[in-house]
């Protein structure tokens, strides 16, 4: 049930072009203008050339935000008129729910996967073992769609949850000092090293290109993990108060 | 037989009581209409009725099983058509059926051929390619029939299904009630026109307030009423004083008024018709009078005091 919940499911995320958009074309679009700004630069910190660290970085970043699928799809499904209709199936809505975010999460994983090979193939972008990249895309995409998870069951008003959903998502790229460079020490460096979901993506990205930093990078995989199955258990928690 | 009975039911919102000690019984194979005003508690039933709502208290059996422990069982045999339509946007008509479809366990050929008949059936079969977003509101209101009817229920509950669609729509929708009707799904209709419980219903249930008013066939609902009859008055200048002169004539029941219309119930052999024509006469004059059998809409306003529809004064 869940696989054909799932088959639906991609089926109606397939017609929402808008989300592609801005999953794919837009992060590919940022990544080729920034990153002939930037030409064959290197970067002094990571030692990799700038272009690869605007790719990494876009990539991850996109995954901050595709979790509005699943908050989308929650709305529509489990708290709009339509959630009479799911009631009166001899259907367990949790079921549904899993289907959602299981399906969110690939598919959003799926386009930061396209850029990715995109950008190797026509960018020449080293990412390194490309199947090591691709999970730390799913364990990022997985943690923001349960994220936004949380807050659609757990706020009250939507449009709330909504601008709290793009928080989550700004703060996390504030933090891994996209915008301006963030203190390396003390409380705020470990704060901006291991809390944001987009600076543990990087470490571990960073990692698998590099070969350095290994511990950092499995960490930052460690906490990641960690991380969903917290909000996977909030989530369930929500879900059965608020969807039974 | 009964499909489904309600016994004892209670559903209170916080201080609010949307049920009060509610019994009904639905038999099989018939259609069962449920009026009410606004407000009256039909959905408030029907949801529990379904299961989507719990009870404060009383018990309810469909097909001879409590919804305790049953529930998943009693679900794949109902189909629901809700008020508002619920049905997935960004999935054609055909995909549509299909999910439903396939959650009440029908697969490959046989949901195929399902999903291909109710379309057939409700009219959609040219458009199963669309999105819902093409259709207009009475198209989108068949789809949302269509859903309930794909697994053959075998006993249907329509929400107010007409709500807001156009007459030609809301014909279709009748007429789709009856042939389901006529191949054995038992149906649950609520509404609050009149018009279309009078269409359909083999037996009505008059709902207010949270409870059963009245119950029975649409003659033995009237046949309560025998003793009243209803006089229409179109007068030239209706005023407030006008009605009170009417109001306080012995045997008068009630009086309503509706633009220029006004309508007096009042008790059969009190010779009223004579003295509300002169009084409406008197002032201002009259273009036209009749005095009528009492319908269902009066004896909705005998039995609670009001119109069924809002912003009509009684």
């Amino acid at each position: 049930m869940i696989l054909r919940s799932s088959y639906f499911m991609l089926r109606r995320m397939l017609r929402g072009y808008l989300g592609v958009v801005m999953l794919t074309v837009l992060p590919l679009v940022l990544i080729t203008v920034l990153g002939m700004i930037a030409g064959n630069a290197i970067d002094e910190k990571s030692g990799i050339p700038m272009m690869d660290g605007i790719a990494i970085t876009m990539v991850l970043a996109t995954q901050l935000f595709g979790g509005n699928y699943t908050m989308e799809y929650v709305r529509n499904d489990f708290l709009s008129s339509n959630k009479w209709r799911m009631a009166s199936l001899p259907y367990n809505s949790h079921t549904h729910a899993f289907a959602i975010v299981l399906t969110s999460s690939l598919f959003t994983a799926l386009q930061g996967f396209v850029t990715v090979l995109f950008t190797q193939w026509v960018y020449g972008v080293n990412w390194g073992n490309i199947g090591l990249v691709l999970l730390v895309i799913m364990g990022i995409s997985t943690l923001s769609h349960l994220v936004y998870v949380v807050l659609v069951l757990g706020v009250k008003n939507y449009k709330t949850a909504e601008g709290a959903g793009t928080w989550f998502g700004m703060i996390s790229i504030v933090l891994a000092g996209v915008w301006f460079p963030m203190p390396q020490t003390g409380v705020i460096g470990l704060i901006s090293t291991y809390v944001s979901p987009l600076s543990l993506g990087q470490n571990a990205v960073y990692a698998i290109i590099t070969g350095e930093d290994l511990s950092k990078g499995i960490l930052s995989v460690g906490i990641l993990v960690g991380a969903s199955l917290v909000m996977g258990t909030i989530a369930v928690y929500l879900g059965r108060r608020k969807l039974a | 037989m009964a499909i489904a009975y309600m016994k004892n039911i209670v559903k209170r919102y916080g201080t609010q009581l949307a049920l009060d000690n509610v019994d009904l019984d639905i038999g099989n194979g018939e259609i069962l209409g449920l009026l009410g005003p606004n407000g009256a508690g039909k959905t408030t039933l029907i949801y529990s009725l379904a299961g989507l709502i719990g009870i404060d208290s009383g018990e309810i059996q469909l097909f001879d099983k409590s919804q305790k422990g049953h529930m998943i069982e009693i679900k794949r045999q109902i189909g629901l058509v809700t008020q508002e339509i619920s049905i997935f946007d960004d999935l054609t008509a055909r995909e549509n059926l299909e999910f439903f479809g396939g959650i009440y366990g029908l697969k490959g050929k046989a949901l195929k051929d399902r999903v291909d008949e109710t379309l057939e059936f409700v009219g959609l079969s040219e458009y199963g390619k669309r999105l819902p977003t093409k259709f207009s509101g009475g198209m989108q209101r068949r789809l949302n029939i269509a859903c309930a009817l794909v697994h053959r229920p075998k006993f249907l509950i329509m929400d107010e299904p007409t709500v807001g669609i156009d007459p030609q729509s809301r014909n279709h929708v009748l007429e789709t009630v009856r042939r389901l009707n006529g191949q054995g799904t038992t149906i649950l209709y609520t509404t609050h026109y009149i018009e279309e419980i009078q269409a359909i219903s083999s037996r009505v249930v008059i709902m207010d307030q949270g409870h059963v008013i009245a119950q029975g066939t649409i003659d033995e609902l009237v046949e309560k009423i025998k003793h009243e009859e209803k006089i229409k008055l179109e007068v030239a200048e209706p005023s407030e004083i006008l009605l009170e002169k009417l109001r306080n004539l012995v045997g008068v029941k009630q009086v309503t008024q509706i633009g220029r219309q006004i309508q007096i119930i009042s008790r059969v052999g009190s010779g009223n018709l004579d003295r509300a024509l002169s009084i409406a006469k008197d002032a201002g004059g009259v273009r036209s009078v009749s005095a009528e059998k009492p319908t269902l809409e009066d004896v909705f306003l005998t039995l609670t005091g009001k119109q069924l529809r809002d912003g009509e004064e009684g």
